[in-house]
């Protein structure tokens, strides 16, 4: 049902189109200068193809695929559940009623299932042992289920992670045991292990699965709507990706693994340790983006990856900024740039590895960026060359476009608003800016919730070279890219 | 609130070993490089592999050995067959993997590992052994990052490289970006002149006497042209009802002409090959006239309005030469017949070099700076003046 704030924000951007459809003069389409039109629009063709493959496919996984999957995983009944369910859990400094809430929910899944469990709870405070075994006591106290924790010092998540992995792994977990990796923010839904942990039982060669993910924001609207267009869209290329069974990340919020993979000391490796030699920032390790170290790791080792659109998991995000732009810009950096520090060595692993797909799909994430400044930036300098009209005509079309690309998102199952398309284009513009920037800039990497840094230990000439190298980069790329666009228009 | 410990915590500190080794009372046998059958006293035992005394036997690291591991307990005793593959040799301690573990083999020793974790087997050393170990380890310290003179001299040389496209990608931005800021030029402009189209007196062969590029006098004949008598008497012989003998004369008999110029010029072009029969007034040379100087008309939008003022300097070029040339507006009128909204005021230029007679007709191109004390920047781009050619030349 639609709210009446809603209903005005409809209205508001319906009439906003209708004003630029009357800006526009009748002779818009001029045909003198169809040459740089018709290269715009095989750009376009090519971009809005793929966003209609992408929907197309998810829509096939959501109604199709999926669905068979969890026929059969329900079919197989009890034989398809897991010997041992393990929930690992790492938590660094979290607010206490978070905290609280988050293991509250991790217990009551653990005794919900009615399967042998363990919760590790790899953390670092003192505070928060005490805290989770009070939990512990409280809500199980017949000790159904088992309670490890892992006490590290606070070096990283990365760390925590690979700790918790090797008290499972000794554990010497069994065979079909699974291991769900859940962030320290991350409130699990009830049964969730037992609607997903069958999927494996189904799939066999899928070492890993992610779920869908909803979230409530602690801060302003903007971001709030932000956040659920992030999340609608990310549903759709989960679900797009999840056809090949190549989800492209196995989200840190919470995924669940086959024990034997968890346990196994390249896996183990892979996540604490992972780095990447760049030819010119030389090499360094990853700090922030362990879900895509797990990717890798599992991408190399053979395993698909999967996607259970049905079960969710719930999410507190706190914006690590008061001001929507200087959040969402901390926000992007953060995500593009593990993205990206993954892209180059995702795409060599081949597309036999990959598929062809998703082979493709990893390299489109290094052209997107251009691609979608290529539209903005053409009718900016051809509104110079040639009048405002070409401007206003864009401005039109990327209006109309992006209320349609709602209306898509919402046919996967996510609720929109009418921020969407407003902010659909703010993600894509400042987005490509962002990417561009840390493209060049992998090496600089931060957690947005804490002031961890890396810290390399380079000599002096190291440190400036990079510092301006990088910039000699950014610039170059962005001549290029105004260059061919001028010679374009 | 004191925490009460429960069985069901364990404490796990262990960082540096991906498996807990136990030490439990068991013997390997397995068949040496020899291929005898020995024994091997085992010092521990995990999950993955075993560490054995080699007892004085030789094995090198990577070696395959099959054969089975004897754990014996107050009584009880378990064999479990198994494959190894040898990962580090010291003089006292071997150490080797589990290959292949079957099932069977896995469940036994995770059974006897637990079992023996969880206190149901214990040893006394153990205990106090864990309990007096340091609970926390500091970070290992990430391996050197300094990078080889290669790889710096790459990134080094990948960077230069870059920075030169760059350099030259950045210069053509800046110039387009400054000609489209500051530079103003005519949508459409010609080099016009004194200019003579010569037209045929009566329809006939033709016959030049000039070439292209020839000077003629006032008067001097251009070419001559052989008109049949028929064609000049045609009505009236219609009107006669002549014989088919006397038209036929008439056939034969030609009256001669000449084509004579107009002023004392400069033959532009021929527009009518030699010996083609050519139709009254239709136009066969372009002169134009040598005394007369060349001007440029050039065509500008109408909110140029302003900064179009006879005086003002402007910069020409003309098609079919490298350099622009300076000139000056001497007139600003309004556009004859239609214009378009880019057209609408035409402006007449006088080049201060003067243009020579052979560049009338040719396409141009008129710019100025705005505002007027912006630097120009070198010559202009040609582009302007290709678009131009597909226009038609004003005549």
């Amino acid at each position: 049902m639609l709210s009446f704030q809603s209903l005005l924000g409809w209205a508001t951007y319906i009439a906003g189109l209708l004003l630029l459809a009357g800006l526009l003069p009748l002779t818009h389409f001029d045909p003198e200068h169809a040459e740089f039109i018709l290269i715009v629009g095989a750009v376009g063709v090519w971009r809005y193809s793929l966003g209609i493959l992408h929907f197309l496919r998810a829509q096939y996984f959501l109604h199709r695929a999926y669905p068979k999957a969890r026929r059969q995983a329900i079919a197989a009944g009890e034989a398809a559940l897991p010997g041992h369910v393990y929930l690992l859990v790492t938590s660094f400094r979290i607010q206490a009623e978070t905290t609280a809430q988050v293991y509250r929910a991790a217990f009551t899944e653990a005794l919900a299932t009615g399967l042998p469990s363990t919760v590790v709870a790899s953390i670092v405070e003192y505070a928060d042992e005490a805290l989770i075994r009070d939990l512990h006591r409280r809500i199980d106290p017949d000790g159904t289920v088992r309670l490890k924790i892992v006490r590290i010092a606070g070096t990283g998540k990365r760390d925590g992670l690979a700790h918790g992995f090797r008290a499972i792994s000794r554990d010497n977990p069994l065979p079909d045991a699974v291991v769900a990796v859940i962030d320290g923010d991350t409130v699990i839904e009830r049964g969730i292990i037992r609607k997903t942990a069958p999927l494996f039982h189904v799939l066999p060669k899928v070492g890993a699965l992610t779920t869908n993910e909803f979230c409530s924001v602690d801060g302003s609207a903007t971001m709030r709507e932000w956040h659920r267009l992030r999340f609608a869209q990310r549903h759709m290329y989960m679900c797009s990706m999840a056809l090949s069974k190549r989800v492209l990340t196995l989200t840190g919020r919470m995924s669940l693994f086959r024990a034997s993979i968890v346990a196994s000391p390249e896996f183990i490796d892979d996540v604490q340790n992972d780095a990447i030699n760049h030819w010119r920032l030389g090499h360094f390790k990853f700090l922030t983006g362990d879900d895509k170290s797990s990717w890798f790791s599992l991408m190399r080792m053979g395993h698909d990856t999967y996607y259970a659109p049905d079960a969710a998991i719930h999410t507190v995000e706190h914006p690590p900024d008061k001001s929507f732009w200087r959040a969402s810009r901390k926000l992007m950096f953060r995500w593009y740039g593990n993205s990206l520090r993954q892209n180059s060595r995702a795409t060599a692993l081949g597309v036999s590895r990959l598929g062809g797909f998703t082979y493709y799909m990893l390299w489109d994430q290094r052209v997107s960026m251009w691609t979608s400044l290529f539209g903005l930036a053409v009718s900016i300098i051809g509104a110079m060359y040639y009048g405002t009209a070409i401007f206003v005509g864009y401005m039109l079309w990327i209006g109309l476009t992006r209320l349609i690309i709602t209306l898509a998102l919402r046919l996967s199952g996510h609720a929109v608003g009418p921020a969407f398309p407003v902010l659909l284009y703010y993600s894509q513009i400042v987005g490509s800016l962002v990417k561009i920037y840390v493209f060049n800039r992998l090496d600089r990497q931060s957690w947005t919730r804490q002031d961890t840094k890396l810290i390399r230990e380079l000599g002096r000439y190291q440190v400036s070279f990079n510092k301006w190298s990088s910039r000699v980069m950014t610039v170059t790329a962005a001549s290029v890219f105004l260059a061919l666009t001028f010679f374009v228009v | 609130m004191t925490a009460r410990k429960s069985p069901t915590v364990v404490h796990e500190s262990e960082t540096q070993r991906q498996y807990v080794r136990v030490q439990i009372p068991a013997r390997l046998r397995v068949q040496d490089t020899g291929g005898a059958n020995v024994t091997h006293k085992v010092h521990d035992l995990s999950m993955g592999g075993c560490s054995f005394d080699p007892d004085g036997h030789t094995y090198r690291k990577g070696q395959h050995l099959g054969g089975a591991m004897h754990v014996s307990l107050e009584g009880i005793g378990i064999t479990v067959p198994m494959k190894l593959v040898v990962i580090r040799v010291d003089a006292d301690n071997c150490a080797a993997e589990f290959e292949e573990l079957t099932p069977n083999a896995t469940a036994s020793l995770r059974q006897l590992i637990s079992a023996y974790l969880s206190g149901e087997i214990v040893n006394a050393d153990d205990v106090l052994h864990t309990v007096s170990r340091d609970n926390f380890t500091a970070p290992r310290k990430s391996k050197s990052t300094v990078r080889t003179a290669a790889g710096q001299s790459r990134a080094l040389l990948g960077t230069a490289l870059s920075l030169a496209v760059g350099l030259v990608a950045l210069t053509y931005v800046a110039s387009e970006l400054y000609g489209l800021l500051f530079v103003t030029s005519s949508s459409v402009a010609v080099v016009e002149g004194a200019y003579y189209p010569v037209s045929m007196p009566r329809e006939g062969t033709f016959r030049p006497l000039v070439a292209e590029g020839d000077s003629v006098e006032k008067g001097a004949p251009l070419a001559t042209f052989e008109t049949p008598m028929l064609e000049i008497v045609r009505n009236e012989a219609l009107a006669a009802n002549l014989s088919g003998e006397r038209i036929e004369q008439l056939l034969e008999n030609t009256v001669k002409g000449t084509v004579t110029s107009p002023c004392n010029c400069l033959v532009q072009r021929q527009l009518i090959g030699d010996g083609q029969f050519v139709g009254k007034g239709q136009p066969v040379f372009a002169l134009i006239d040598q005394d007369d100087e060349p001007f440029v008309v050039a065509r500008f939008g109408y909110k140029r309005l302003n900064d179009l003022k006879p005086g003002r300097a402007v910069s020409v070029s003309v098609a079919g030469r490298d350099h622009a040339l300076d000139g000056e507006i001497v007139r600003v009128d309004r556009a004859t017949g239609v214009a378009s909204s880019d057209a609408i005021l035409e402006v007449t230029v006088k080049t201060t070099q003067a243009l020579p007679s052979t560049f009338i007709n040719r396409p141009a191109e008129v710019s100025m700076m705005t505002p007027d004390f912006m630097p120009r920047l070198g010559d202009l781009k040609p582009r302007a003046i290709t678009e131009a050619f597909a226009e038609e030349p004003q005549s």
